[in-house]
C-alpha cells in the first residue's frame, strides 16, 4: 500500500515539474513579448495621436451597449461617465435586465427619460422587450427595459437596437477614461483586414477619486483582499493578455470593455446563453466561426484604454467572482474543445487554448493537489524535504517575481499610480499575494471546477457598491 | 524519480536565489525611478516656468494680427525646429541614414539605445515623419513620400498622415499609388483607410489625379478612388457650412464629374454605383439630378440607401421622388428615406406625413413615426392638432395612436402642452371612433383628473 502511494506520489510529482516548467516558463515568455509590446505601444503614442482618429471621416461610428442588472447604487455614476466619452458619432444603449430595484427608475430622473416607440428589428432572440426609453437632453442615449434574461440575453437586446458598425460592451459598474473607445477603436482604423475584437485594459476603481463620471485620481484601495486584487489586474492585463496578442492568439477579452464588430458578432450567433463567461466563449466562438467560413479576422487587446472597474470588497463576493470566472473558463473550453491541439487555429490552437486549458483550467486541481500531497510525501519520507523545499521556495520565488515584474511594468509604462507610497505599497503586496490571498483563490477557482463537474452554469451576481473614494455629479 | 530529484535539488536554490535578487533589483529599480522621475519633473517644471513666455514668444513670430494664428504657430515652430537642428535629425533620421557604421555607432556617443542597435528602428522613422508633419515641414516632402513604401507599415502610415497636413499637390500622386496597391493588395498594404484619409484631405481640385483609379479595371480602385472623391466633397461641403451643398463644388474639376456620371453610376460594380452616389449629391452638374434619381431604383439596396442620402445635399433635388422611396423593400432605404424628408424642413415635412395619413403600409408608417420622433419634431405636430386647416397633422396624431405608438406622446402631452390644450386635445380624441385612440385619450384624460 506505501508503495503504491510512493508510486503515486513520484507520477504527481513529475506531474507537477511539467505544470511548473510549462506555466511558468509561458508566463516568462508572455512577460519578456508583453514588455516589448507595451514599450512599442508607449512611443507609438508620440506619432500616432489620437486627434486624427476623433477628427477623420472614416472613423466608424459605435455604440456603448451597457447591460444592468440591479445596479441601482452605480448605473447613474456610470452612464454620466459614458456620456462624457471622447468618440464621435457614439451612441449608448442601456439594458434593464429585470431590475429589481430602482435601476430603470434612477436612469428615468437622472436622464429625465420617457417612453419612445422605436422600431425593433430583433436579428437575435431575446427575452421580450417591456419599453424603451430615450431623453430629449441626451438625444444619443436609448434605455431598453427588458425581461430577465441574465447578461448574455441584454447584450443580445442591446445588439438588436444598435445601428453602428461596431459596439462596445461596457458593464454598468464601470468608468471609462473619456478617450478609451478613441484608443481601442484605433486598431480598427489600423487593421489591414477585418478586426471583430478590441480589447483594452481593465483597472480598479476601489480606491479611485470620480468626479462627474471621471476618474480625477487614481488611488488604492484600503482593504487587503482589495489591494491584491489590484496587483492581480495588472498582471492578467498587461503581461497575460498583452503577450498572447503579440502571439494573434487572444481568447480573451474583457466583456466589461471592448469593442465588437456587430454584423460579424450578429452572424456567429450573438452572445451565447450557455456560459457564465460571454465574453471568453464569443472570442473563441468567432475564431472557429471564421475558420469554418474561411474569413480573415483579427482579434486585438490594446494595453492603454483603460475602463475602471469595481473589484469585490468581501470575500463572500470575490468567491462569487472567481467561481463563475472558472466555471465560464472550463465550460468555454469544453465547449470548444475541438480547437485545442488543433493546428487549423494556428496560435490560438496549438498554443493559447492548450494553455488556457492546462494552466488556467486544471491548474487549480494540480496546485491544490500539490499543497495537500508534498506535506504528505514529506512526512511519508522526511528524507524529501532537501528537494520539497527549495522547490516550494523556488515556486514562492517565482510568483512573487512575476507579480513584482508587473508592478514595475506598470510603472515603467503608465504609471497611474502616482504616488511612491502606492507604489511602495503595490510592490510589498506584489510580494506578499503567494502567501494566502493566491491559495484562497485557488480554492474559489477549484470550487469553480467542481460547479462545471457538476453540471452548474447559474450566474452568480457580485454586487457592487460605488466602492470609490468619493462621487460628485 | 530520484533524477528529477536531484535536479530539483542541485537547481532549485541557485534559480530561486537569481530570482530573489532580481525582485530586489526590479523593487530598487521601481523606487529609485521614481525617485529620479519626481526630481526631473520639478526642474522640468521650474524650466518651463522661465523658458514658456520666451518660447511662445519666438513660435508666435512677427506681429501680423491678420494672418492665421495656427498657420503663424506652425510656421514659427518650422524655424524654431530647423535653428534648433531637429529637423535634420527627423530628416536624417526617417531616411534611416546614419553617419556612421553599425559597429562604430555602438560605441559612440551621442546616439540612443535605439539608434545603436537599430532594434526597433523604425519606431524613430515614424516619430521623424510625425514630427515633421506636425510641423508641416513642406521641403520634406519628397523624403516623406519616399517613406510610403518603407519597410515597417507603421513609418509609411504615419508618413501618409505628414503628408496629409503638409497637403503639397505634387506629394498627391504618390499617395494614390498606394492608394491603388492598397486595393490591389489588400493583405500587404498599408490600411486603406488610412490613405483614404490622407488622401481626402486635400483640395477635391486635386481629385483629377485620381482619374486613372476612376477607370482603373479593378473594381475596388474604382471604389476607393470614388470613396476619396466622396470624402473630400463632404468635407468642403462642411466646411463651408450647413448652407452649402452642391454649390461647394463649383471648382470640382470636369473631367472627373464627366467619369462620375457617365461610368462610375452606370458600373459593374456595385459599391462604386453606391460612392458615384454619395459624390454625385455633392456635383452642381446638370447630369447630377438625373444620374440619382436613376440610382434611387438601383436592384441593390444599399445602391438606392446611399442616392436617398445624396439627395439631402441636393438643394434642388425633387423631393416626390424620395417620398417614393418611403415604401422601400428594404427598411434601411425606408429610413433614410424619412431621414432624408425630415432633414429638408418644410415640404420634406409635409412628404413625410402625406404618405403616413394615405397609406396603409404599416412599415412606412411605423418608420415615418419614428423619424417624426427621433427628429423631435412631435411637439409643433401636437401644437398644431385641431387647427382648421391642419388636418394632415391631427390625422398624423390620431394614426401613431392607431399604431400602438401612443406612449411617444406623453412626454410631449405632458411637458410640451399648455393644460388647456391638452385637455382640449384629449377630449376631441376621446370621441373618436377607433377603440384604441378612444381608450388611449381616456386613460390620460383620467390621470389628468
Amino acid at each position: 500500500m506505501r508503495a503504491f502511494a510512493s508510486d503515486v506520489m513520484a507520477v504527481f510529482d513529475i506531474l507537477l515539474a511539467i505544470y511548473f516548467i510549462a506555466g511558468n516558463g509561458t508566463y516568462t515568455f508572455l512577460m519578456l513579448l508583453s514588455l516589448t509590446s507595451v514599450w512599442l505601444h508607449r512611443r507609438r503614442h508620440s506619432y500616432e495621436g489620437l486627434q486624427q482618429l476623433r477628427e477623420s471621416p472614416v472613423t466608424p461610428p459605435a455604440t456603448i451597449v451597457m447591460p444592468a442588472w440591479n445596479e441601482q447604487e452605480v448605473i447613474v455614476e456610470s452612464v454620466r461617465s459614458v456620456l462624457r466619452t471622447d468618440y464621435p458619432g457614439l451612441e449608448i444603449v442601456v439594458i434593464d435586465d429585470g431590475s429589481s430595484d430602482e435601476t430603470l427608475a434612477r436612469l428615468v430622473a437622472a436622464f429625465k427619460l420617457a417612453p419612445v416607440s422605436l422600431i425593433s428589428r430583433p436579428r437575435l432572440p431575446t427575452r421580450p422587450v417591456l419599453g424603451l426609453h430615450a431623453s430629449a437632453e441626451f438625444p444619443n442615449l436609448l434605455v431598453i427595459s427588458k425581461e430577465k434574461g441574465g447578461k448574455a440575453d441584454a447584450l443580445n437586446a442591446g445588439l438588436n437596437m444598435c445601428r453602428t458598425p461596431y459596439f462596445c460592451t461596457l458593464d454598468a459598474d464601470c468608468i471609462l477614461d473619456r478617450d478609451a473607445l478613441l484608443r481601442l477603436m484605433r486598431p480598427v482604423i489600423r487593421s489591414r483586414i477585418n478586426l471583430v475584437a478590441s480589447g483594452g485594459v481593465v483597472r480598479v476603481l476601489n480606491g479611485c477619486t470620480v468626479v462627474d463620471g471621471q476618474v480625477t485620481k487614481v488611488g488604492l484601495p484600503r482593504t487587503s483582499l482589495e489591494r491584491f486584487q489590484v496587483v492581480e489586474y495588472l498582471r492578467s492585463f498587461l503581461f497575460g493578455r498583452t503577450g498572447w496578442n503579440l502571439m494573434g492568439a487572444t481568447v480573451i477579452v474583457s466583456g466589461a470593455f471592448a469593442v465588437f464588430h456587430r454584423e460579424t458578432v450578429i452572424e456567429a450567433g450573438g452572445f451565447s446563453l450557455d456560459t457564465v463567461t460571454e465574453d471568453m466563449e464569443l472570442v473563441v466562438r468567432l475564431r472557429r466561426w471564421a475558420a469554418a467560413h474561411h474569413r480573415a479576422i483579427n482579434i486585438s487587446f490594446t494595453s492603454d484604454p483603460a475602463c475602471w472597474a469595481e473589484c469585490p470588497q468581501t470575500l463572500r463576493m470575490l468567491a462569487r467572482q472567481r467561481r463563475r470566472w472558472q466555471l465560464g473558463l472550463c465550460q468555454t473550453l469544453w465547449k470548444n474543445s475541438p480547437m485545442i491541439f488543433n493546428p487549423a487555429f494556428g496560435a490560438t490552437g496549438l498554443f493559447s487554448l492548450p494553455f488556457h486549458a492546462g494552466v488556467e483550467g486544471l491548474g487549480a486541481l494540480v496546485e491544490v493537489a500539490g499543497y495537500l500531497i508534498i506535506p504528505l510525501e514529506a512526512y511519508l519520507d522526511p528524507s524529501l524535504l532537501r528537494f520539497l523545499l527549495p522547490f516550494l521556495l523556488l515556486s514562492l520565488a517565482y510568483a512573487g517575481f512575476l507579480s513584482v515584474a508587473a508592478v514595475v511594468m506598470e510603472e515603467v509604462t503608465y504609471h497611474r499610480y502616482s504616488s511612491l507610497r502606492h507604489l511602495a505599497i503595490l510592490l510589498l503586496y506584489g510580494l506578499l499575494e503567494n502567501f494566502g490571498y493566491r491559495q484562497l483563490v485557488l480554492w474559489f477557482r477549484l470550487q469553480g471546477i467542481f460547479r462545471f463537474l457538476a453540471g452548474f452554469g447559474r450566474w452568480e451576481k457580485v454586487i457592487h457598491v460605488a466602492a470609490r473614494e468619493q462621487s460628485a455629479h | 524519480m530520484i533524477a528529477l530529484g536531484r535536479i530539483v535539488e542541485s537547481l532549485a536554490l541557485p534559480v530561486a536565489g537569481v530570482l530573489l535578487a532580481l525582485i530586489a533589483g526590479l523593487i530598487a529599480f521601481a523606487l529609485i525611478r521614481r525617485i529620479t522621475r519626481r526630481r526631473h519633473s520639478r526642474v522640468l517644471d521650474e524650466l518651463a516656468t522661465v523658458c514658456a513666455p520666451l518660447v511662445e514668444a519666438q513660435v508666435a513670430g512677427p506681429a501680423n494680427q491678420d494672418a492665421d494664428s495656427d498657420l503663424q504657430a506652425i510656421s514659427g515652430a518650422w524655424k524654431v525646429c530647423e535653428d534648433l537642428g531637429l529637423v535634420k535629425v527627423w530628416q536624417r533620421r526617417l531616411a534611416d541614414q546614419y553617419s556612421r557604421s553599425l559597429f562604430k555607432r555602438l560605441f559612440s556617443r551621442g546616439y540612443s539605445l535605439v539608434e545603436r542597435t537599430h532594434l526597433f528602428s523604425f519606431v524613430l522613422r515614424a516619430e521623424a515623419a510625425e514630427n515633421l508633419g506636425i510641423i508641416r515641414h513642406q521641403p520634406s516632402w519628397p523624403l516623406l513620400a519616399e517613406a510610403l513604401h518603407d519597410s515597417h507599415l507603421t513609418v509609411a502610415s504615419t508618413a501618409a498622415r505628414a503628408l496629409a497636413a503638409i497637403q503639397k499637390p505634387d506629394s498627391f500622386p504618390a499617395l494614390a499609388e498606394r492608394l491603388q496597391a492598397a486595393a490591389l493588395n489588400p493583405a500587404a498594404e498599408m490600411s486603406a483607410r488610412t490613405l483614404v484619409m490622407a488622401l481626402a484631405s486635400f483640395p477635391s481640385l486635386t481629385s483629377v489625379g485620381l482619374k486613372h483609379l476612376l477607370v482603373h479595371p479593378h473594381g475596388r480602385a474604382r471604389f476607393l478612388a470614388a470613396d476619396v472623391i466622396a470624402v473630400m466633397l463632404r468635407q468642403e461641403a462642411k466646411r463651408a457650412g450647413a448652407a452649402a451643398g452642391p454649390e461647394s463644388s463649383s471648382n470640382f474639376p470636369p473631367e472627373v464629374a464627366e467619369i462620375v456620371l457617365t461610368r462610375l453610376v452606370v458600373d459593374e460594380n456595385a459599391d462604386v454605383r453606391a460612392r458615384a452616389a454619395d459624390v454625385a449629391g455633392y456635383l452642381q452638374h446638370p447630369r447630377a439630378m438625373s444620374a440619382i434619381l436613376a440610382l434611387l431604383t438601383d436592384a441593390e439596396w444599399f445602391v438606392r440607401l446611399h442616392a436617398v442620402r445624396a439627395i439631402a445635399y441636393q438643394k434642388l433635388m425633387p423631393l416626390a421622388a424620395v417620398r417614393d422611396r418611403l415604401t422601400d423593400p428594404n427598411w434601411r432605404v425606408r429610413e433614410a428615406s424619412a431621414q432624408t424628408l425630415s432633414a429638408r424642413g418644410g415640404l420634406g415635412v409635409e412628404y413625410l406625413l402625406d404618405p403616413f395619413v394615405n397609406t396603409a403600409d404599416r412599415y412606412s408608417q411605423e418608420q415615418v413615426a419614428e423619424q417624426i420622433v427621433r427628429a423631435g419634431l412631435l411637439p409643433s405636430l401636437v401644437a398644431s392638432f385641431g387647427i382648421t386647416g391642419r388636418e394632415r397633422e391631427t390625422r398624423f396624431i390620431e394614426g401613431i395612436i392607431r399604431l400602438g405608438k401612443g406612449d411617444a406622446l406623453l412626454p410631449v402631452l405632458r411637458s410640451a402642452l399648455p393644460l388647456a390644450k391638452r385637455k382640449m386635445l384629449l377630449k376631441s380624441l376621446s370621441s373618436h371612433p377607433d377603440p384604441t385612440v378612444h381608450s388611449f385619450a381616456q386613460t390620460q384624460a383620467c390621470v389628468d383628473c
